[in-house]
This record gives structure tokens, C-alpha cells and sequence, in this order.
């Protein structure tokens, strides 16, 4: 294989293509088959608890890790044989990992010295990089002089400044606090335009992943559980897992009465029977299911239909009202409503009965493996 | 700082005055007597003197050998050690340790064994047919360098496997992530991470190689004369204990100039490295 010239670069937002990979670390599985389409200049996001193997998949991305199958094409062009320091992928950590004894101009340059990119070129790309996350005036500083969020867009410079038609982003918020992580989120996704880099966000933080995503990938236990916009992924998940990984859900546990393409029928342990949506995974008349509702797709009745129960405490939360209710066959579920003006919870120990907003609020689940 | 903390330090104080500074104001007066008065004559004498002062450059210069051997091959010593799994470490540690549990005496009769002119190193090169007749190992300056370098060597590398594994791996990966070969990134990030390492471990080696008093003598035979023997051989053999002071206060001062300027590189090193 030639040497590939620095300046021979694919151009920036590549398609990323992840093409059947798997990995294994050992005897055990990281990573099942994992195929996924990334269009030039999509923001997708790799979301799953720990363990679930999104970032041995970001690894293998950024060329640290070698597969043990499948291919990964940057451009519609295989990178497998490329090691890290060839791909075109700009990496920021969880750490930032800025080089301590460099000022962030330094940091911002190292890559392009890297690439032997011209003296007069460097720094004019330099300065253009700080412009654009806005740190002109710390150009000079060392990265222990900054606070987080100032050392999280030099990182971001740093890795943007070599132009890479792929960027990564290993869990950037996690070491940031509560309130700054929204600002460099939407300062992130700014930047991410301004340069229309495709990028891949690795998070366990749903929340996260549905503010900044084009689409999600959400990943358990090495394999791809959905492939979705953040609202199909909130509004229809394709799994219990998903279901409960993303946003809030009562798991209540039924039996399929009937389901066909338009939607299906679930009989709750109570009796009460609810329509729910079709089901996604392939169940028949008679499985066991799990059926989850979101505590905003709940509302209350008049007594003598739906879910009758007992409501255990009320929280205002603001905006919102959240009680705490507890079914007559006992399970703890949580109904949120908008709050008007001067509502006020209702009193522990008053009886309720409770429906579902709409059947297409209603998910339809093989119920989770005992374990 | 709380008074507290300086009475803790009180008794090593106290130690140290007793058994360090008050020898060391001794040591300065006899090396300035001179008959029945007190002069610098002893002084003057040293340094102006083209046998003595050679003496000391060359002892400056065989620290400054040893510690560069000891960094070449420290350095990827410690680079192994940082990298490798949990289970090998115990191993390497031992295998690092090993020539300081030995005793003095017997490893420098081993390095006699060896570099004799029937040594291992010899009849290898000869029975090869590299060479001829036997080279000359023993009783040179590079023999006493490398038998110096073998037990010195941990005093290099512990400092070196401290200051590597304070690094985070992840600057590795973003080096590389930024396009950059190992090559650029060993020299432009690891090494000057690392340098706080390479000024303690060199602090160290230098000073235990200049002043290593049996390994010098018996690996440098008689011929290489290094400051400690000439200052053993003024007061014992000659019994001129004021010269003898005198050169070792010149030693003094010579060790302390170089400990200064490893410090103050240090200094700087420290303000880079500090993440």
C-alpha cells in the first residue's frame, strides 16, 4: 500500500458506514454484528448503559481497536488497514486528554504539525479554530488554567482543527456539571453544524442523546437493540429495553388477547383489558407480555373502568404533577399531568382508576428474561 | 506553616547537626590549616594543579556517562513496566530491583569475571572470531561505567516508571487520533511528560556514580584514579588529612554545582508537567 499523503484526506462529512461488525474481547462477546449507516454530516449517537459495547465500538471506529469481523468505510472507502494515526477521525474524550505541558494554541496545532501542514497555514487555521468555540483571548494559557467546559472546546478545536471527515465523542459531558453540560451540549451542536462534520456521540445520558441526535443507535449487551430518530425512539421503542432505558415506564404485566398490523389487545392481571400498539417482536395470542405506558401517556377516569389503584403521594413538580399510584394488584406505577395554577396533589390513600391517553401509547413487550 | 510539623522534623535535625553538619565544619577547618596558620593554600594547590583537576573532570564526566546509560537503557525499562499487565509487574519489579540486593563486593568480582581478559565477554568475541586478541575491558573507563550502570540502573528507573504512569493513555490515543506517528508523539508528548522522572532518576544515579568508592577502585584498577581514591589515597597513605579535606570540599562544591543545575532543570520540568 502507498503511504497515504497527509493532505490526501477524505473530504470533510464522510459517510460512515459500520458494516456487520463484531468484537470479541477474549471468549466473551463485546460486540454482535453491529451494521449502521451514517449519512455526511449526521450527528448519531451510540447510547447504552456501561458495558454495552458502544465505545469498544467507537475504538474500533478511531482504528484502536481491530475488529474481529465486519468493515468499517469511511467515504465508501474500507479503513480497515488504516491504524489510528491514518484514519481521518478526530477523537474528543471524556478526559479531553489536552496535552498538559502545551498552551491550547499548541494543542490546537499539534495535529497539523503532524501533517506538515505550512507555517503560515497552521496558524491561520489556528486562529479560525479558536474563533469558532470562542477562546481567542486564552490562546496562551495551559490547559490546567481552564475551567471544564473551556477545556472541553479546546479538545473540540483541537480534534476539528485537522479537519476529519469523522469525529468522535467519547461521553464529552459526563465530567461536566449539571448546568454547564446543556450549555456546552448546545455549543457542541453548534459547532458540529458550523463545521458539518459526521460525528458519533458515545453516551449513556438518554436525555443527552435525544437533545443533540439526528438518530440514535441504542446498544445492550453488544447488540443493536434500535437504529431511530430520537422522537420514533421515545414514541414507539422497539424493545422493553429500550422502553425503560430511554425516558421513564410503568412495566405492567399482561397476556396478549389479540394483535394484528393495526395494533393488538393486552389483558392486564387485574382484568382490566387495554389496546396497545402492534407489537414489534413476534408474540401470539396467549405469551406472557410486558406492557409499558410513560406516566404522561396515563390519565385519570371516573371509577368503574381502567386500572383501578390507590394513590400512595403526589409531587408537584412544577409544571408537571406526578402521583404515585398503587394498582389493586399491587404494582407501583406514576401518572404525570400538566399542572394548572393552584393544583394541588390529591390526598394519599384517595381511589383512582386510570386509561392510557391513546392505544399508540401503549408498548407491547416480550417480557425481560429472569435473572 | 504550623509550628508542628517543624518540631516532627526536630529529631533528623538534630541528627543531622551532630553527625553531618558539625563533621562537615571540621572538615572545612582542617582543610585550612596549613603548618601553624590557616591559609587557602590547599585550595590553590588543587586548582591549580592540571593531575587533580583532570581527576575531577573525569570523575564529573564518568556520572555524567553512567547516568546517560542509565536513561538508555532505564527508559525503555520503565516504558515495558507501565504497559504491561498486572500479573507481569511483580516480575519486572524483581528483575529491576535484583542488582541492588546483591552485595557490592560480589557483583563487582563478577564484572572482574566477565570483562577479564578471559572473561565471558572475551573468549565469546574471540571463539565468534570477532577479534583477535583479547580487548581490554577491565580497567578502562567504560568498564567501570557499565558496572556502575548495572546496579544504577534502579535508581533511574523507579523515578521513571512514576513519572510514566502518572501520563495518561489517553494523550497517547489523541496523539494518534491527531495524526501523529509514535515517533512524534514519543518526543513531543511522552518525553516531555516524563522529564520530572529523568531529573530525579539522574539526581540519583550521578550523585551514587561519582562517589561509588569500591566499584570505581576494583573495576578501575589502579591506573583510573576518581575523586574518592585520590581522596582515600591523600589521607591514608600520605597522611595529608588538610589536602585531603580540601579535595573533598572542591568534590563537595563541584557535586553541589551539578545537583543545582539538575534541579533547576527539574524546576522547569515541573511547570510543564503538572496536569
Amino acid at each position: 500500500m502507498p503511504d497515504d499523503t497527509p493532505t490526501d484526506r477524505a473530504a470533510p462529512s464522510a459517510s460512515l458506514t459500520i458494516e456487520r461488525v463484531a468484537h470479541r474481547y477474549g471468549g466473551s462477546v463485546a460486540l454482535e454484528q453491529i451494521s449502521v449507516d451514517v449519512a455526511g454530516g449526521e450527528l448519531l449517537s451510540l447510547l447504552g448503559p456501561s458495558g454495552c459495547g458502544k465505545t469498544t465500538l467507537l475504538r474500533i471506529i478511531g482504528g484502536f481497536i481491530r475488529q474481529s469481523a465486519g468493515r468499517i468505510l469511511v467515504g465508501g472507502q474500507p479503513v480497515d488497514h488504516l491504524p489510528a494515526n491514518k484514519r481521518t477521525v478526530g477523537i474528543v474524550f471524556q478526559n479531553y486528554a489536552l496535552f498538559p505541558h502545551m498552551t491550547v494554541a499548541r494543542n490546537i496545532a499539534y495535529g497539523l504539525e503532524a501533517r506538515r501542514t505550512p507555517h503560515a497555514q497552521i496558524t491561520a487555521r489556528v486562529a479560525e479554530m479558536l474563533a469558532m468555540v470562542r477562546l481567542e483571548h486564552l490562546r496562551d494559557r495551559l490547559p490546567r488554567e481552564l475551567s471544564g467546559g473551556q477545556q472541553q472546546r479546546v479538545a473540540l478545536a483541537r480534534a476539528l482543527a485537522v479537519r476529519p471527515s469523522i469525529l468522535l465523542l467519547d461521553e464529552p459531558f459526563a465530567a461536566l456539571d449539571k448546568n454547564l453540560r446543556l450549555d456546552m451540549q448546545i455549543e457542541v451542536k453548534r459547532i458540529q453544524r458550523l463545521s458539518g462534520t459526521t460525528t458519533i456521540l458515545v453516551t449513556h445520558d438518554q436525555e443527552e442523546a435525544l437533545s443533540l441526535s439526528d438518530r440514535i443507535a441504542v446498544l445492550n449487551q453488544g447488540r443493536l437493540e434500535q437504529l431511530a430518530t430520537p422522537t420514533e425512539i421515545y414514541d414507539r421503542p422497539a424493545s422493553l429495553f429500550v422502553n425503560r432505558f430511554v425516558g421513564t415506564a410503568n412495566m405492567l404485566p399482561g397476556v396478549l388477547v389479540s394483535a394484528d398490523a393495526g395494533g393488538s389487545v393486552v389483558a392486564l392481571d387485574d382484568g382490566t383489558r387495554i389496546a396497545a400498539r402492534a407489537p414489534t417482536e413476534k408474540l401470539i395470542p396467549g405469551d406472557p407480555v410486558a406492557v409499558c405506558i410513560r406516566p404522561e401517556h396515563l390519565r385519570m377516569v371516573p371509577s368503574g373502568e381502567g386500572i383501578r389503584g390507590t394513590v400512595e403521594m403526589g409531587l408537584p413538580l412544577g409544571a408537571t404533577i406526578v402521583h404515585e399510584i398503587r394498582t389493586l394488584s399491587g404494582h407501583a406505577i406514576k401518572i404525570a399531568e400538566p399542572r394548572q395554577t393552584g393544583m394541588e396533589p390529591r390526598l394519599a390513600g384517595s381511589a383512582i382508576a386510570l386509561l392510557p391517553t391513546q392505544p399508540g401509547a401503549v408498548g407491547v413487550f416480550r417480557p425481560a428474561a429472569p435473572s | 506553616m504550623p509550628a508542628y510539623e517543624l518540631r516532627l522534623a526536630a529529631p533528623l535535625a538534630g541528627f543531622f547537626a551532630l553527625f553531618f553538619l558539625a563533621p562537615l565544619a571540621i572538615l572545612f577547618y582542617v582543610s585550612l590549616q596549613n603548618g601553624a596558620g590557616l591559609d587557602l593554600s590547599h585550595y590553590a594547590r588543587f586548582l591549580f594543579d592540571p593531575f587533580s583537576l583532570g581527576v575531577l573532570g573525569r570523575t564529573l564526566l564518568l556520572g555524567a556517562e553512567v547516568t546517560a546509560l542509565c536513561l538508555l537503557l532505564g527508559f525503555p525499562l520503565a516504558w515495558v513496566y507501565v504497559r504491561s499487565p498486572g500479573w507481569l509487574r511483580p516480575v519486572l519489579m524483581l528483575a529491576v530491583l535484583l542488582p541492588l540486593l546483591t552485595s557490592v563486593v560480589v557483583r563487582t568480582f563478577a564484572w572482574i569475571v566477565i570483562l577479564g581478559r578471559q572473561g565471558i565477554v572475551n573468549s565469546a568475541l574471540l571463539s565468534l572470531g570477532f577479534t583477535d586478541t583479547p580487548l581490554r575491558l577491565l580497567y578502562t573507563e567504560g568498564g567501570v561505567a557499565v558496572a556502575l550502570a548495572q546496579v544504577q540502573i534502579p535508581l533511574m528507573v523507579l523515578p521513571l516508571i512514576t513519572a510514566l504512569s502518572r501520563i495518561d493513555t489517553n494523550l497517547d490515543d489523541a496523539s494518534l487520533a491527531l495524526g501523529a506517528g509514535a515517533w512524534r508523539g514519543f518526543w513531543r508528548i511522552t518525553l516531555p511528560l516524563s522529564l520530572p522522572g529523568i531529573v530525579a532518576g539522574g539526581l540519583l544515579t550521578y550523585a551514587a556514580a561519582i562517589t561509588a568508592f569500591i566499584t570505581q577502585s576494583l573495576v578501575g584498577g589502579g591506573q583510573m584514579l576518581f575523586m574518592p581514591m585520590y581522596i582515600y589515597q591523600q589521607a591514608t597513605a600520605l597522611q595529608n588529612w588538610p589536602f585531603a579535606a580540601a579535595i573533598s570540599i572542591v568534590f563537595l562544591a563541584a557535586v553541589l554545582a551539578v545537583v543545582s543545575v539538575f534541579n533547576a532543570l527539574g524546576r522547569l520540568s515541573r511547570t510543564h508537567a503538572d496536569a
